[in-house]
């Protein structure tokens, strides 16, 4: 029901934009690049999924969108929320963002709570930050409406941290986001860390989040995941976005070899998944992808742009451009 | 592949190398180490050759008794270039026995701190393979040896004993090993959690053996490091004692600590103010190697604490 | 309930050392080499030497079995007779309670100058990590541990008499016999007086000393929060109240300073018991009466009975401060407590 009415909503505003976003940390003698140049437009009132391996760069983008960037990270290019130009080429300027407009959700729930207050004591933090001035009384209130629409029992608000168990502690963990009320939630491998059963009940809370009109953007490494919840899908690999496009088209109809792969991996059919390992001269400037691709032929030392076949979906990769 | 491949591959440096390494880059390794390097090199002029061997022992020789009280070689006005230090009230040259205490304080000290590590690491590797009764008992005995002050079970030494380094030293490695004891044992119990460990232990290796083996080398390391970063306190410690003996005899000592020297020179602090100036200078210099050095040390150990990090949010 | 348990699990283990150093104390000196009534009596020399060797083996009781000595040792701590001073030829008793409260006082505020500064200077620290701020304070740190306290304690005092000032002593002289000695501490006595002027002298006195011995509680301090707080700041849920964006004071203090309270309350524990020989040589340095001077006078006596004593009331003092400390520890983390 959800995904047919969000493609036919008008996708004019844009929340968040990054052009040519270069992210890399200052390790002393090197800088480590996790995002090489990276352009996105990401859509209000959507779920946006990126998917990628670990070491490909979504923890640094999810971060950079809410503001959690190290103070030994060096930037180009430019990243924009709403407008506002969050980063621009070596200045970072999240004032007005963290906490109001892009809130996160952490991968680790139980960690990711003080362990030295109670919940509601957080709860009463964080309101009390967000609204600038509201009476213990509203705050609470607004605190236990949150803790029922996640689908917990009253008393979670009584409890430490380190009382509740995974799943709980992930639910407070979007309560406390839902309480503050973003624009923005980005969902860091929201699921990694569960079951089976709290994934599904992860999902339906997820999808009641889209349902009330705000921009999500998940972050996993699990496509199939990706393409139950979310509309749109970038995959990632080393810092570069190798696919977009919309989460149907992606599955059924999927471009670039690297997200074949991941498809064949997440559907466990090995037959096609096989292990290649090709030799660079000069790995650089090429593909990211070159190294570990099938189709590899000479114009793969260059690096692809993203070719855009229709409106939604697009690739980076020669071969598109070559066949079409 | 091949980038992944190359990125994480280590090479296993020689400890030469990583000596080498430490002095070049490091630089409160090198400072500390220059310093001590030097202190140990005086240690050793002095326990050979100091240049008035007698004197630095303590014993009134005629030509001291001939130029007591001389001050030290301010510019500018040197009396003689071979007191460099001045002498003190009866006459013996103070550079020599400074000389000569350099080498009783890194005897004491050293022999401090090894007796204690030994020890400490022995009875904290013991306790965290044994039952629970041994392991309350050994908390229990740790607890009260790190309780009681070591300045006054050193008093109660000296009475019982008699004076002399044993007592102060005894007193000192009653008081520190339980402390090292107990860092070791934490960290044993840390250690018998993880995997390797466990593994060894299911495989049914004697106890002996994992306890030598596998956890002496892992502790060892660490408790190394942080005993040269606490042998400056210890340092410090025996000369306050060996201060408050000084300033307590009645008579003029022989045995030319620095604190001692200091403590004897404190009646004399208005007149002959070098006899506790100088010493007490050397100690703090030697202190402060020493503790350079060990942080110099814990910062290759732990290299994440060298970042550069300011409040960003 | 958890808290109240673990409480008087400590309160117990904590009586049962005092009772081990108590034994402790009479082992000591039942291994002294040499005859131990020798020992207790001073090491006498001279005429009445044998009379005295004898008063203190019946003293001693060493004719009887050893579990009966020590049990006949404890009861008499407990029921406060600890024997006569040699060398002041006072009850030990009362010896011990006029130098241990001149020496509290002088410790008590060392530590109340010593734990605020270090505390904020500490944050300071961590929070602007290898800076030039951090730099300095590593440095000042790093000087106040190394050089010895006594020997700044000397340098001070020529100063502070070469400009004329004169703060030996715990009181001016003329002072001692204006006011009625009720608790033995000068501070709170002249306050309960009514005395302002002996306040202030007193006041002026102890200020040097105590300045002296807060160096080393104060380094030890920067440099464990530096370490503690660095690592508490990149814990997940600084990151996560960073990221629902709370502001910065309360981060640091309500988030991640709440983490390392055990950390610090146990080191100032255990520095507490080191300070007591700093704070030692600088009472003899500044003419003051205490535990150090107490010390210092009865060593070349051979006062055994007062050193005795001395570690055993040194050894009480500590092991409160311990508990104390310990108990901190536990009641300010939650996870420990239910």
């Amino acid at each position: 029901m959800v995904k047919e009415e969000m493609e036919t909503m008008v996708l004019n505003n844009i929340a968040i934009r990054a052009r040519n976003l270069y992210i890399g940390y200052d390790e002393g003698e090197k800088i480590l690049w996790a995002l090489n140049g990276i352009d996105i437009d990401i859509p209000n009132n959507t779920a946006y999924c990126i998917v990628g391996e670990s070491g490909s760069g979504k923890t640094t983008f999810g971060n950079a969108v809410v503001g959690l960037l190290p103070p030994y990270v060096v930037t180009k290019g430019y990243l924009e929320i709403y407008n506002n130009r969050v980063i621009d080429n070596d200045r970072l300027n999240y004032s007005g963002i963290r906490g109001d407009i892009a809130v996160r959700i952490p991968q680790n729930p139980i960690a990711s709570l003080n362990p030295y207050l109670k919940i509601e004591s957080i709860f009463l933090d964080i309101l009390k930050h967000h609204f600038k001035s509201i009476s213990r009384k509203k705050a609470f209130e607004i605190a236990l409406e949150a803790i029922r629409s996640v689908g917990l029992s009253d008393d979670v608000l009584n409890k430490y941290p380190h009382q509740l168990s995974g799943g709980m502690s992930q639910r407070v963990a979007i309560a406390l986001a839902i309480a503050i009320n973003p624009e923005i939630i980005v969902a860091d491998e929201p699921t990694s860390n569960l079951d089976a059963y709290l994934k599904g009940a992860v999902l339906n809370l997820l999808k009641s989040i889209i349902s009330k009109g705000k921009t999500l953007i998940v972050i996993t490494h699990d496509i199939l995941f990706a393409s139950a919840l979310c509309n749109f899908i970038a995959v990632m690999f080393m810092g570069s976005i190798l696919e977009i496009g919309r989460a149907v088209d992606i599955l059924t109809n999927p471009l670039h070899p690297y997200t074949k792969e991941l498809i064949d991996a997440a559907n466990l059919s090995y037959t096609n998944f096989k292990h290649f390992d090709n030799e660079l001269r000069n790995n650089s400037k090429g593909c990211v992808y070159a190294s570990r691709c099938p189709y590899y032929f000479d114009k793969c030392i260059e690096k692809p742009k993203m070719y855009y076949i229709n409106q939604y979906n697009g690739a980076a990769c020669w071969r598109i451009q070559k066949s079409l | 592949m091949n980038s992944y491949v190359k990125r994480y591959s280590y090479r296993v440096k020689s400890p030469i190398r990583v000596f080498l390494g430490l002095l070049r880059f490091n630089r409160k390794f090198l400072i500390g180490f220059t310093i001590v390097l030097t202190i140990s090199i005086l240690s050793v002029i002095g326990l050979i050759s100091p240049p008035y061997y007698l004197e630095g022992w303590g014993i009134v020789t005629e030509d001291a008794m001939k130029r007591q009280g001389l001050a030290p070689c301010i510019p500018f006005n040197c009396p003689s270039i071979y007191h460099l230090f001045g002498t003190d009230d009866m006459g013996r040259d103070l550079l020599s026995r400074i000389l000569v205490g350099a080498h009783l304080a890194l005897i004491q000290m050293v022999s401090v701190i090894i007796t204690s590590i030994a020890l400490g690491i022995l009875m904290g590797v013991i306790a965290g393979y044994s039952n629970i009764y041994i392991e309350k008992i050994f908390t229990y005995v740790m607890e009260l040896f790190i309780i009681i002050p070591s300045m006054v079970l050193a008093a109660a030494f000296i009475t019982i004993i008699g004076r002399g380094m044993q007592s102060v030293i005894l007193a000192l490695i009653l008081t520190w090993s339980p402390w090292y004891a107990r860092l070791t044992y934490i960290l044993v119990r840390q250690l018998r959690e993880l995997d390797f460990i466990r593994i060894c232990e299911a495989m049914g290796f004697p106890r002996t053996y994992i306890m030598f083996r596998h956890i002496v080398p892992n502790v060892a390391p660490l408790i190394f490091v942080e005993a040269i970063t606490d042998s400056s306190s210890v340092l410090v410690e025996i000369t306050s004692i060996n201060f408050l003996i000084g300033a307590a005899s009645l008579t003029s000592i022989d045995l030319p600590d620095w604190g001692m020297i200091v403590g004897y020179g404190v009646r004399y602090i208005r007149t002959f103010w070098w006899i506790s100036f100088f010493p007490g200078l050397f100690i703090a210099v030697t202190a402060f190697g020493l503790i350079l050095l060990g942080d110099g040390l814990s910062e290759y150990i732990s290299p994440w604490l060298k970042r550069r990090w300011r409040l960003w949010f | 309930m958890l808290t109240l348990n673990y409480i008087i699990r400590r309160l117990a283990t904590a009586f049962a050392i005092v009772i081990g150093i108590l034994v402790l104390t009479y082992i000591l000196i039942y291994l002294s080499p040499g005859n131990p009534a020798y020992t207790w009596a001073g090491r006498p020399r001279g005429p009445k030497a044998e009379e005295a060797i004898k008063m203190a083996e019946n003293e001693l009781g060493l004719n009887k079995p050893l579990y009966i000595q020590i049990y006949i040792h404890v009861n008499r701590f407990f029921s406060g007779d600890w024997g006569l001073s040699l060398r002041f030829k006072q009850p030990i008793i009362v010896v011990i309670t006029r130098n241990l409260i001149a020496s509290l006082e002088l410790l008590i505020i060392s530590f109340s100058i010593a734990v605020p500064i270090g505390i904020f200077l500490g944050v300071i620290s961590a929070l602007y990590r290898g800076y030039l701020i951090d730099k300095i304070l590593y440095l000042i740190s790093s000087l106040f541990i190394s050089f010895p306290r006594f020997w700044i304690a000397i340098i001070f005092s020529v100063l502070l008499q070469s400009l004329g000032i004169n703060i030996f002593g715990r009181i001016a002289p003329d002072y001692t016999l204006s006011i009625n000695y009720v608790t033995g501490s000068y501070i709170i006595d002249s306050l309960i007086n009514g005395r302002i002027d002996i306040f202030i002298d007193v006041l002026i006195r102890i200020i040097p000393p105590s300045l002296i011995v807060a160096l080393y509680p104060t380094a030890l301090t920067i440099r464990v929060i530096r370490f503690s707080l660095s690592e508490k700041l990149h814990e997940e849920y600084v990151k996560q109240a960073i990221s629902f964006g709370l502001p910065r004071n309360k981060i640091v203090y309500k988030y991640a300073l709440r983490g390392i309270i055990p950390a610090v309350s146990q080191l100032q524990g255990i520095t507490f018991a080191y300070s007591i020989i700093d704070a030692a040589t600088v009472e003899n340095i500044f003419n003051r009466e205490g535990i150090g001077s107490a010390i210092v006078k009865a060593i070349p006596y051979n006062d055994y009975p007062l050193i005795i004593g001395l570690l055993a009331v040194t050894g009480i003092l500590f092991i409160i401060i311990n508990t104390i400390s310990d108990i901190i520890q536990v009641v300010s983390d939650p996870r420990v407590r239910i």
